[in-house]
């Protein structure tokens, strides 16, 4: 037994000493990189040929394997003598590989060129004799590190002097040459180790990336880019040439390479297998002409996962990580830059600025960034340029330089950075128009303090009564209560208006119906009602519920001020959204008597202090209807106000003739929980704004948000738990207590998405401040807001109906633009008035009551994958446009639980047959949502499911991006594919900014 | 306002509870969406000066009309969701509230409605004041088979001048 147990003790020893053993062996072969494998590659012949050891004049890449998934390694290449050659930082992907990519170019060899330069890179050659005769002596090899320097594996990289063919663009003098000044200089080739006595064809042809036996060869070196393919006969014991292949008289501005190809004729003109390349992944050679002009395009953006790749951005937040690319549609053929370039931000000049003698470049980000920005994908181009933008400025403008160095770079090594912008071979984002802008969120505290009054005339208002019932209300409508917050010189009650500014945009805001009358006032207690006599002491300050918007705003260089409708909120019936409208105008009439005449009560001290051509109106509930009411019934008031844009809250939509946005942007917003207005109605308003044929068009927004009810946007009607302090007055509690949801927003994160929302909309509007934009088209997504529950819809005022779905009778097999739509295989393929209530069409078209909307529109069900066409007679020309836009929602039904959302396959073809290069994918811009899952409250079961639309929101760009060869002149289609099984409905198939 | 011809009433509908105090004060009850009326009356009349309502350019216009007055208890009416109008309907047919009468002093309140087709209407058609915007019309059924109260034209006393 003892042995046993000794011999038990003794195998458990030993098995534990081996683990240990393997454990720290393994740690080990991690960290000396046993599992790396380094691959090199030929870049010269057609493919991508591994290759064991490199020859005088090749290019080098290098892919690597076995890493740790995501690993960043540092890889690089020196010589016995310690010289350094080559150096990259890679990041390994998730399956721990680093893609093939160009690591070395030309064994160092940059030749010459007739620029001047003021850098010459060490170490380099100007010959490959002098290349030849270096690393006959010095070896070189290859090490792969970590970030902290650790050695993951080393190989050598074994060298020969040149014995296979080679071909490569020189001078006269047979010296590597890579660009040519087409005024006055002619393009050589020099070629080396041909068969002596053979006869070689050279060919010129453009550029390419990535070659395969059978691509097309078209020589470009004859008159206006005729083939003018040149033949050279070697003598007896010749193997080398230099001949002229390209007079500069003839020559083409462009990059190309050059084919060599063994025979006694040119033959067929595609790359064979044994054909001589310069170059494969690097440009053989670039001919230029310096051109007076800026080339101007875009260039900071947001990553994209594949296929989308990158989306180019004017707007960004504080914070945010600014990328950068170049989307190879955007590389003029007249070019001379290089493929290797740096991105500079800069402070954002005029356009004389880059118009002016060698314009210098001050990077702001920290630091320039070289990167390949010339490839055949923009995915070659992308970086990260500025990660956690900062500025201490609240919003601040750049331009982004993308610049090729002093003289063409083919590597990362060969970049010599001259820090001077020049033009006609760097590229600009920027120029007349600022390359992006950074800024902090809208409704940070702004630099003015915040000045209030309180507004209470019992018999402030006239006008609005009407005593014999016909044009009006016959009960009194005379009480003018506001809380008024504006910039002033200090904070305070009264103080002055701040001098720093001339006069100050107006915003207003009016709040919905709600008790207007607390029992105790604002006592203990919390019952309270509707009273047409209620004492001043208990009247609810339903106005003061905006106020966090309010504040900012004010700070923010913005008169606000938020009016009371208490003697409309007992009800006035069939005038109820009449009186609303009226009120605010009255109000406005007031605000112009104070600036103009210096008549308001607190001194005067508004007194040219309002600017009345700048004016903003918010609502919320049947004040969202009241503000869409004031600013049409505006347009025949004695004297109309200047209302620039409208922001409707939860609004109703109730009236007995439907008002209609007018002239004004318009901003909806609604939230999914809506206890209250759980109908939501408002949609309809936001559906008959501004439609096709309207005499004027202005921008509308939507932003539709899961969780958020229809109170606790308005603190006084928010329940003391939910504000997070006490709250006296009568009447405040979620609307939403019995409806059953799976999604909420707290009180907090629901007026966070008012706050910055709002002051995004009223200040692009009021202040000017158009990058604003990009938070309402759901692009920008603000830090301080729960962006995943908001889905937007964006519309601009400038936009192109391809299909609205408004010709009656309806038929689905045809376009607003009279083209045909196809839709095969879709299981339902419909046209329909999407509408729950309320229709403002006329009677009889079949409805859908599941949208809760008002529109017409189709309907699209499907069980397999499927494709909808919609067809663009005669072509359509949309270089005015930025985006591919549609309203889309997913339809459900049976108990509301929760589910994915819905995803289309989208791309647009021209009259050519050229399409976009992959089929773009809706999630990869906006969410096509679930419907929100509620049920309860006081619409029971109907509105469970509501298909609410979204809007999607599509860059042209990503159709025409990678030289799909897309003529944005001339887009005769749109294709929209499905996946799964589902059913949509859409609306709004449009071209728009 | 020149008031034209007949009143005639009544139409009983469900009862009322009554209440006191001046001013209703309660915590909402959870999701009411219907209330119960009384028809007090149904005149047919035509107005001194046209009724206009809507903003000017697209303004409705009528002089005359059938005045239909409910009423209803005020704490229950009160209890509705606040921001949703209460609409009436009879049969498919739906009318905005014209008017309400509401005075602290009262436990009921009086509703309004101008009907303009009233001839259009059938009679026995069911009536429902609720905020369930469309629903009647969505699905009349649902109406049409529970007991309720019914249109009865006898409540019209004479037509308009």
């Amino acid at each position: 037994m003892r042995i046993f147990t000794f011999l038990r003790l003794f195998t458990l020893l030993v098995l534990l000493l081996s683990f240990l053993v393997l454990l720290n062996g393994c740690s080990s072969c991690r960290r000396k990189g046993q599992g790396l494998t380094i691959n090199l590659f030929d870049t010269n012949g057609p493919g991508l040929a591994q290759k064991k050891e490199i020859e005088t004049g090749d290019s080098l890449s290098l892919g690597l394997t076995g890493l740790d998934p995501g690993a960043a390694v540092q890889i690089y290449l020196n010589d016995d003598a310690g010289k350094e050659w080559s150096y990259a930082r890679l990041f390994a992907d998730q399956k721990g590989n680093v893609e093939p990519g160009l690591f070395w170019y030309q064994t160092g060899v940059i030749g010459t060129t007739t620029r001047q330069i003021n850098f010459k890179p060490d170490p380099a050659f100007v010959t490959f004799e002098e290349a030849e005769a270096y690393f006959k002596q010095h070896p070189l090899r290859i090490t792969v590190k970590d970030l902290k320097g650790n050695v993951l594996g080393t190989q050598a990289v074994p060298f020969r002097p040149r014995q296979s063919p080679m071909v490569y663009p020189s001078n006269k003098d047979g010296v590597l040459s890579n660009s040519y000044n087409l005024a006055r200089e002619d393009v050589y080739a020099t070629g080396k180790n041909f068969p002596a006595g053979s006869t070689v064809q050279l060919f010129a042809v453009d550029n390419q990336y990535v070659w395969n036996a059978g691509d097309r060869l078209s020589d470009k070196s004859g008159k206006d880019g005729a083939p003018a393919i040149e033949s050279v006969t070697l003598g007896p014991g010749q193997t080398s040439f230099t001949v002229k292949i390209w007079d500069h008289a003839t020559g083409l501005p462009g990059s190309y390479d050059i084919v060599a190809r063994i025979a006694r004729d040119a033959g067929e003109l595609a790359l064979k297998q044994d054909d001589v390349l310069s170059y494969g992944e690097d440009t053989g050679l670039i001919l230029y002409v310096i051109i007076n002009g800026n080339i101007v395009i875009d260039s900071a953006g947001r990553m994209r996962d594949a296929p989308a790749k990158f989306e180019f951005s004017d707007s960004f937040e504080k914070q945010e990580n600014i990328f950068a690319a170049v989307d190879p549609s955007d590389v003029p053929a007249i070019h001379t830059g290089g493929n290797y370039a740096a991105y500079y931000v800069v402070n954002n000049q005029p356009a004389s600025y880059w118009d002016g003698a060698s314009p210098a470049l001050a990077d702001v980000s920290g630091g320039i960034e070289i990167q390949r920005v010339k490839y055949w994908c923009i995915n070659a181009s992308r970086r990260l340029i500025w990660p956690n933008a900062t500025q201490s400025e609240p919003i601040k403008d750049y331009d982004l330089v993308v610049d090729f160095g002093s003289v063409p770079a083919m590597d990362s090594a060969s970049f010599m950075q001259d820090d001077v912008y020049n033009k006609g071979t760097d590229f600009l984002d920027g120029y007349d128009n600022a390359g992006f802008t950074v800024f902090e969120d809208p409704s940070s505290a702004g630099p003015f303090p915040v000045g209030n009054v309180e507004l209470l005339e019992e018999t402030g208002i006239s006008g609005i009564t009407d005593p014999s019932g016909t044009t009006g209300p016959t009960q009194n409508v005379t009480l003018a209560w506001a809380r008024i917050m504006y910039p002033a010189s200090s904070a305070g009650t009264g103080t002055p208006v701040s001098g720093t500014l001339g006069n100050y945009p107006v915003a207003l805001f009016l709040h919905g119906r709600h008790w207007n009358c607390d029992n105790d006032g604002s006592g203990a207690g919390l019952t309270g009602g509707y009273s047409f006599s209620c004492a001043a002491a208990n009247r609810i300050p339903s106005h003061e519920g905006y106020n966090y918007i309010m504040e900012r705003l004010a700070s923010q260089g913005i008169f606000s001020i938020s009016i009371s409708a208490h003697d409309i909120q007992p009800g006035l019936g069939i005038w109820d959204y009449d009186a609303r409208g009226r009120l605010i105008l009255k109000f406005l009439d007031k605000l112009k008597d104070w600036n103009d005449n210096g008549t308001d009560p607190f001194g005067g001290i508004f007194a040219g202090k309002l600017d009345m051509s700048k004016i903003a109106l918010s609502g919320h509930s049947r004040g969202g209807e009241g503000v869409v009411a004031a600013q049409e019934l505006n347009q025949t008031w004695p004297t109309p106000h200047s209302i620039l844009a409208v922001n409707a809250i939860a609004p109703t939509d109730q009236n007995s003739v439907s008002y209609l946005m007018t002239d004004a942007a318009y901003y909806l917003l609604v939230g999914a929980r809506d206890g209250d207005v759980s109908s939501m109605q408002g949609f309809r308003t936001y559906d008959r704004a501004f439609p096709d044929g309207a005499p004027t068009r202005k921008t509308k927004v939507l932003g539709w948000v899961h969780g958020a009810n229809h109170n606790y946007f308005n603190t006084i009607w928010t329940n003391t738990a939910a504000l997070g302090s006490a709250n006296p007055w009568a009447g405040s509690v979620d609307d939403a207590s019995t409806v059953t949801v799976s999604q909420t927003l707290t009180a907090a994160e629901q007026r966070q998405v008012a706050l910055t929302t709002i002051c995004a909309f009223f200040r692009r509007h009021l202040q000017g401040l158009e990058p604003y934009k990009e938070i309402l088209t759901g692009r920008l997504e603000p830090a301080a807001m729960a962006n995943q529950f908001v889905f937007w819809t964006y519309q601009d005022e400038n936009r192109q109906a391809v299909d609205n779905f408004e010709q009656t009778p309806l038929n689905a097999g045809q376009n607003t633009l009279m083209g045909s739509v196809t839709a095969p295989g879709f299981s339902t393929f419909e046209e329909r008035l999407l509408n729950f209530s309320a229709t403002d069409y006329p009677p009889g078209f079949s409805t859908d009551s599941q949208f809760f909307h008002d529109t017409l529109g189709l309907k699209l069900a499907w069980t397999t994958p499927q494709t909808y066409t919609t067809n663009i007679p005669g072509g359509a020309n949309v270089t005015s446009f930025t985006h591919l836009t549609f309203r889309v929602a997913k339809k459900v039904t049976g108990a509301p639980v929760a589910g994915p959302p819905v995803n289309l396959l989208v791309n647009v073809q021209d009259g050519s047959g050229s399409t976009g290069l992959w089929n773009v994918r809706t999630d990869q811009f906006d969410t096509i949502p679930h419907p929100y899952v509620r049920t309860g409250g006081n619409c029971g079961t109907s509105c469970d499911n509501q298909a609410q639309m979204v809007g999607v929101r599509i860059p042209l760009r990503n159709f025409t991006m990678n030289n799909s060869g897309v003529d944005l002149t001339n887009i005769v289609r749109i294709t929209i594919i499905t996946e799964g099984a589902g059913e949509i409905g859409i609306d709004d198939i449009e071209f728009g900014k | 306002m020149k008031i034209g011809l007949v009143f005639m009433s009544m139409m009983v509908m469900l009862t009322i509870a009554g209440d006191s105090g001046v001013i209703v004060a309660q915590n909402r009850p959870a999701d009411a969406t219907e209330v119960a009326f009384r028809v007090l009356s149904a005149q047919a009349r035509t107005f001194d000066k046209p009724i206009r309502i809507g903003p000017p350019k697209r303004a409705i216009e009528y002089r005359e009309a059938v005045v239909l007055t409910l009423e209803v208890d005020r704490e229950a009416f009160d209890a509705l969701s606040p921001s949703m109008e209460a609409f009436l309907y009879i049969g498919r047919n739906e009318y905005r509230i014209f008017n309400i009468d509401r005075r602290d002093d009262r436990n009921t309140l009086l509703l309004t409605f101008h009907i303009r087709n009233w001839p259009q209407l059938r009679e026995n058609s069911p009536m429902v004041l609720t905020i369930e915007h469309g629903a009647p019309i969505r699905n009349p059924e649902r109406f049409e088979r529970r007991q309720g109260p019914r249109l009865n034209k006898r409540i019209l006393g004479s037509s308009p001048n």
